[in-house]
């Protein structure tokens, strides 16, 4: 039985360290651009302080984002499963709020990444 | 005479069999059905605890362990005519096939336990999910690994420990192995 629950204590501790080394690869500045991504393609780029409403619309439905006081969140999605709408505002860099059914990916980035990414794309 | 026996009781296995399996397919369901009534969403593809995995744990503890796989197939199937959402069936059939790969290997190798197993299977389904999520959407969202990770491990424990009890409870390994239906 013991033996049980050092090897469990092993397992949990090697899958808490993969999770930590993905937490340090993913490192989180202010963001400053809201990037919105319809099936891959870059559909439009958004400052985070100016406030405004926004309709997405693609072949594959149809979402209302809302930009306010420097947070980012889904009003309105004609999806099934509405884990948009659910989702908690955003506001930090690479966060993201992601509508599956709608393919669509809202992401924010500051300047120097989605620089570094559009030469890298 | 000798031959007839045989023949009752391979019979009697297999109403054993399909009775069982029946049971085990409605658990699955029943419990991926009150899953589905908890609302709880975090992430692309939705943070569950995973309860159905109980069902699928039990299976191959107590049958054989490929039953575990038809288990869970038949209830990702069935789920899937209820719901009639695709995504959420590409997600539970990878996060299904993935974890129960893993399982097998984890339970294989002797050392570890029915938590362990559990938790590297919750563990396993989330990633799957994670990953197909990445491959529909064509879209870097690795972001999130590390809270599916998380979530894993405690769906894994909790699915571990409801195992466990329900196990040592019914007595079920032992009982199936006295009626000799293997």
């Amino acid at each position: 039985m013991k033996k049980n629950i050092i090897t469990n204590l092993i397992i949990i501790l090697i899958f808490l360290f993969i999770a930590f080394i993905f937490f340090l690869l993913n490192k989180r500045n202010p963001g400053e651009k809201v990037y919105v991504y319809v099936d891959g393609e870059c559909k439009g780029v958004y400052s985070l302080s100016e406030d405004r409403e926004v309709d997405i619309k693609s072949l594959y439905g149809h979402n209302v984002m809302v930009i306010k006081n420097g947070f980012v969140n889904v009003k309105s999605s004609d999806c099934k499963n509405q884990i948009c709408v659910n989702h908690k505002k955003i506001s930090k860099n690479n966060e993201q709020i992601i509508c599956i059914p709608n393919k669509l990916v809202i992401v924010i980035k500051s300047k120097k990444e989605a620089e570094v990414d559009d030469v890298a794309g | 005479m000798m031959l007839q026996d045989e023949n009752l009781s391979s019979m009697q296995n297999k109403i054993h069999r399909i009775t069982y399996m029946g049971m085990f397919i409605s658990l699955a369901i029943a419990l991926s059905y009150i899953e589905y009534l908890i609302p709880f969403n975090y992430g692309p593809t939705g943070t569950k605890i995973g309860l159905a995995n109980i069902a699928v744990i039990l299976s191959i503890y107590v049958f054989k362990e490929y039953y575990g796989i038809i288990i869970n197939l038949i209830r990702i199937f069935i789920m899937f005519l209820f719901m009639g959402n695709v995504y959420s069936f590409m997600f539970s059939l990878a996060g299904g096939i993935v974890s129960f790969l893993v399982m097998l290997i984890v339970k294989k190798t002797g050392k570890v336990d029915i938590m362990g197993v559990s938790i590297t299977g919750g563990v396993f389904h989330n990633v799957a999910q994670l990953l197909v999520a990445v491959y529909v959407i064509k879209y870097n969202i690795l972001f999130y690994m590390p809270v599916m990770i998380i979530t894993g491990i405690i769906s894994g424990i909790i699915v571990g420990l409801i195992s466990n009890t329900v196990l040592k409870i019914f007595g079920l390994v032992k009982r199936w192995k006295n009626d000799r239906i293997y």
